[in-house]
């Protein structure tokens, strides 16, 4: 795998693992204890994500400049990382969603907290789509440069029918 | 018609789009393979909206005839539920499959 894209998908994962899930106990008591220690450690987490976005983004730039003929994800590992990241990133969005939820349900009384979950919740939307965008990169690069094979080939909906049968077995 | 647009024979020996291609679900071969199905005698600038087949603009490759010289890159949905794509070339009557994999994936309800 390619280092800089290495590099990128895992400051993604560890940007991911380090989100806050904040408890909620929300007594007013605890007001002061979110806004001095939970919301500055989602903000880090957001800080960590934003940051490994801006790599995913620059991968995807180097690869779509990238000419060399050399394949860059020949047996699909790196696009099968980038799907197991995509795969937390969804979870981690459904968490956060949940998260929400529940503020909403006891009118949270730190609306900080809520602000900083809207962030966090974009952030990862952005790396999905990052993540989703290099995969196609790499996919696209490398077929434009893989070696050609015979026999899959198709003059009718009949055929083509049999032949994506075949591929699936290939 | 045009006959330069409209596609008469589906080539998949692009290894890239073999691969990419097992690696969906069963349902989802089962359903790109009917809308692969609709490429044939299809002219690409007048394909029906519900595929959302259409050039990408920011990615041009060179032809499989003329390597100097570059053309476009199509997509095409292929599952009903608009959650995967599938990328190809057309060059003289052929197009030449691609890629196949996960849309951009925008959740709106956030």
């Amino acid at each position: 795998m390619n280092l800089a894209i290495r590099s990128a998908i895992e400051s993604a994962q560890a940007s991911d693992s380090g989100s806050a899930r904040p408890k909620f106990p929300f007594p007013r008591l605890y007001r002061w204890a979110t806004i001095r220690f939970v919301i500055p450690k989602m903000r880090k987490g957001s800080m960590q994500a934003a940051d490994a976005c801006a790599k995913l983004k620059l991968s995807v730039m180097e690869v779509e400049r990238n000419t060399d003929d050399e394949l860059i994800d020949e047996d699909l590992r790196t696009r099968e990382t980038l799907e197991i990241l995509k795969g937390t990133l969804r979870e981690s969005l459904n968490d956060l969603r949940k998260t929400e939820r529940s503020l909403q349900e006891v009118n949270c009384p730190v609306p900080e907290l809520a602000q900083q979950l809207e962030i966090m919740k974009a952030i990862i939307q952005e790396l999905h789509s990052e993540a989703n965008r290099l995969q196609w990169a790499i996919a696209e690069h490398d077929a434009t440069y893989a070696k050609r094979l015979n026999g899959f080939v198709a003059n009718n909906a009949d055929e083509l029918s049999k032949m994506l049968d075949r591929m699936a077995s290939h | 018609m045009s006959g330069e647009n409209v596609i008469r024979v589906v080539d998949g020996n692009n290894p890239i789009f073999i691969k990419t291609f097992s690696k969906l679900s069963p349902q989802q071969r089962r359903e790109a393979s009917k809308i692969f199905g609709l490429l044939f005698m299809l002219e690409v600038d007048k394909a029906p909206d519900k595929l959302h087949l259409h050039p990408l603009t920011d990615i041009e490759v060179p032809s499989m005839k003329d390597p100097k010289k570059k053309i476009k890159v199509y997509t095409i949905h292929i599952t009903p539920d608009d959650s995967y794509k599938a990328s190809f070339t057309l060059e003289d009557g052929t197009a030449y499959l691609r890629v196949c994999g996960e849309h951009d994936w925008v959740d709106k309800n956030a």
